[in-house]
């Protein structure tokens, strides 16, 4: 029996239950969204939010969630970029297993991480000597970084050999062929011809690093004006009981999270690949 | 002057073996084949890209076998060109240049110049049509000032007016171009043509190996092997020598008699021979009659039927079935209406053009 649809189409889009089922959900997903984003700044007195962005302790963590993720994403960098490079361009035996092994960290939870960097400085006399002796990381801005690094390395690591793969060796092959030496080809032609996707990986890893907490609560701990990043000072706050500083900083984050997102389209929208 | 000896590589399952050639500077030599006969794994062997496991290669006097590729100072030209992406034609170029050691300035700008590129320096290489890339990758192979050149399949990426354009210019801008260098060119091929077109000096390869190495004419003309003569387009045939004579051998292929210059005097009487013909040897007609100007040599006439006529270009090739095997055949378009499909038809084929080899050579 033929039926006629109450509403066959809708801003020139075909009408049917399948896709009026996904919009439903899709309109409850914003919905959700939209309500865990503006709650804090709808929701907490505005003196107070306002009082908190100018704070010292939140201009502190700000500047140090800048700093340390600044660093432990140069540092990732320079060591992913040559290690990825090997990767995707060298087959030699136990590759696989190296590359299985580099997954670990990705999959270890950033706490249990930062538990094992902490019982490393502490309790293993290696890490106990360099923790004494050239950098004191336990409870401290370097602690920070490295637990930082720990997490983003081998996601830099990853992103990156991505971007290498995508980029054949012929141009380096060439680049040889004319007198470049396997450095300088990695630097003067594949390097340029894939900067816009490094910046991309470099950016996805250092948001990582901004978000860090696990691994720096366990190994640099939650010293106010101290070890304090953005989101050890959320966590400082809230164990404080003080909502304006909660706010304040969960809009920072989240203000940090969208500029980073409308970067990275920006930098990609040249293509991700060569 | 550079001289491959006895070079053997692997690739996987794949091995070159005992490539050996020298190609004097200004010379150009064609490596033929088919698609993975290892054309473009001698060429990297050559450029230092690839491992080779045996051999020598020896420019200018210089052995380079154990020198890493940026030492050897080759021009490689790759089949999909291979431009810096990202980069402008200049950018691109000056990369090269800046390798160049003594190279000049104005060098420089007089290759720009041949090779028509001065208006393209400021564009990305993703902007050129597939003929000015080929162009800025051999200007970029050139501004490093190498000592020797290699072009793999420099055609195959091209749109076929290109390549036209391409071939006629390869003769034309790109020999001067090579001239003035005065270095040796090795170019790579699957297409017989082109090859024609061009090379100086041609070496076929097949599975790995140089079945055959000289000039154009010599190769074209005498193939060595079975091989050769198929790849080359040849008529094979497979025949037993019924007599000979000294001047002249008869052979008995597929029930047919043909006659062919005694020029192979270690062939024995009943002995098995490879009979190859070029379709553009035979000549096709509809009645029996020797034409005034091939008179006075002699000729082999065959009845046959025609059994399909294919127009490809400007020339027509007609398949004919002769006693027991076939033939392939060359027809100029004037002939055209006087053939008839499924009809009779008489081939001529001078003995002089008519080829034995013996019958044991490889496949």
């Amino acid at each position: 029996m033929p039926q006629t649809p109450l509403l066959r189409s809708l801003w020139g889009m075909e009408v049917n239950t399948f896709r009026v089922t996904s919009f439903t959900l899709l309109a409850f997903v914003i919905a959700f969204f939209l309500c865990a984003f503006t709650s804090p700044i709808i929701f907490v007195e505005p003196w107070i939010i306002a009082q908190a962005f100018i704070s010292e302790e939140t201009r502190f963590a700000l500047f140090l969630s800048l700093f340390t993720a600044t660093s432990s994403t140069l540092i990732s960098l320079v060591i992913a970029v040559p290690i990825a490079y090997l990767l995707s361009r060298t087959n030699f035996r136990g590759k696989t297993l190296i590359e299985g092994f580099l997954d670990i960290p990705m999959a270890v939870p950033p706490v249990a991480l930062g538990v094992m960097l902490l019982i490393f400085f502490t309790r293993n006399p290696l890490g106990a000597l360099i923790n004494e002796n050239l950098i004191r990381f336990i409870f401290e801005v370097p602690g920070i970084i490295l637990a930082q690094f720990a997490v983003i390395s081998v996601l830099t690591i990853r992103y990156l050999k991505e971007v290498f793969d995508n980029l054949p060796a012929r141009y380096e092959n060439v680049a040889r062929t004319l007198g470049y030496s396997e450095w300088e080809a990695l630097l003067y032609i594949t390097l340029p011809a894939i900067k816009r996707s490094i910046l991309g990986a470099a950016l996805l890893s250092w948001a990582r690093a901004i978000g860090e907490f696990g691994a720096s609560l366990m190994l640099a701990g939650a010293t106010r004006l101290k070890t304090e990043t953005l989101p050890i000072a959320l966590y400082l706050n809230l164990v404080a009981a003080d909502l304006g500083g909660v706010a304040a900083i969960s809009f920072i984050l989240l203000i940090i999270s969208c500029l980073v997102l409308i970067l990275l389209r920006k930098i990609l929208a040249g293509g991700f690949s060569a | 002057m550079i001289s491959v000896l006895g070079l053997c590589a692997r690739r996987g399952s794949f091995s070159l073996t005992n490539i050996s050639f020298d190609v004097q500077d200004g010379a150009f030599l064609v490596i033929m084949g088919p698609n993975g006969c290892g054309k473009t794994t001698l060429l990297e062997c050559i450029a230092g890209l690839h491992k080779i496991s045996s051999g020598r290669i020896i420019i200018e006097g210089v052995d380079v076998t154990h020198l890493p590729a940026e030492k050897r100072r080759i021009g490689y030209v790759p089949a999909d060109c291979a431009l810096f992406p990202r980069m402008t034609v200049r950018q691109n170029i000056l990369l090269a240049f800046r390798k160049s050691k003594g190279m000049r300035l104005e060098d420089l700008r007089k290759i720009l110049r041949m090779l028509q590129i001065e208006d393209l320096m400021d564009r990305n290489v993703e902007q050129l049509s597939s003929g000015q890339k080929q162009r800025v990758t051999i200007a970029r192979a050139l501004a490093a000032n190498p000592s020797v050149l290699l072009m793999d399949e420099p055609c195959s990426a091209l749109d076929p007016p290109t390549k036209e354009t391409f071939k006629g210019w390869i003769n034309g801008v790109l020999k001067e171009v090579f001239h003035e260098f005065d270095i040796p060119v090795i170019y790579t091929t699957h297409d017989i043509l082109e090859a024609s077109a061009i090379g100086d000096k041609i070496a076929i390869m097949n599975n790995g190996m140089v079945e055959q190495i000289g000039s154009v004419n010599e190769v074209f003309e005498e193939p060595r092997s079975k091989f050769i003569a198929e790849f080359l387009g040849y008529n094979v045939l497979t025949g037993r020598i019924l007599s000979t004579d000294g001047k002249h051998i008869s052979i008995e292929v597929g029930g047919v008699a043909l006659t062919a210059e005694g020029y192979n005097n270690a062939l024995g009487i009943s002995e098995e021979v490879v009979v190859i013909i070029r379709p553009c040897d035979i000549f096709l007609s509809p009645i029996r009659d020797i034409r005034s100007k091939w008179k006075g040599c002699h000729c082999n006439i065959l009845e046959g039927t025609l059994e399909s006529l294919r127009i490809e270009g400007s020339i027509v090739k007609a398949d004919i079935t002769v006693g027991n095997f076939s033939l392939r055949a060359e027809v100029s378009q004037d002939f055209l209406e006087d053939l008839r499909i499924g009809g009779r038809v008489f081939v001529y084929v001078k003995a002089s053009r008519v080829k034995v080899l013996p019958g044991h050579t490889k496949a």
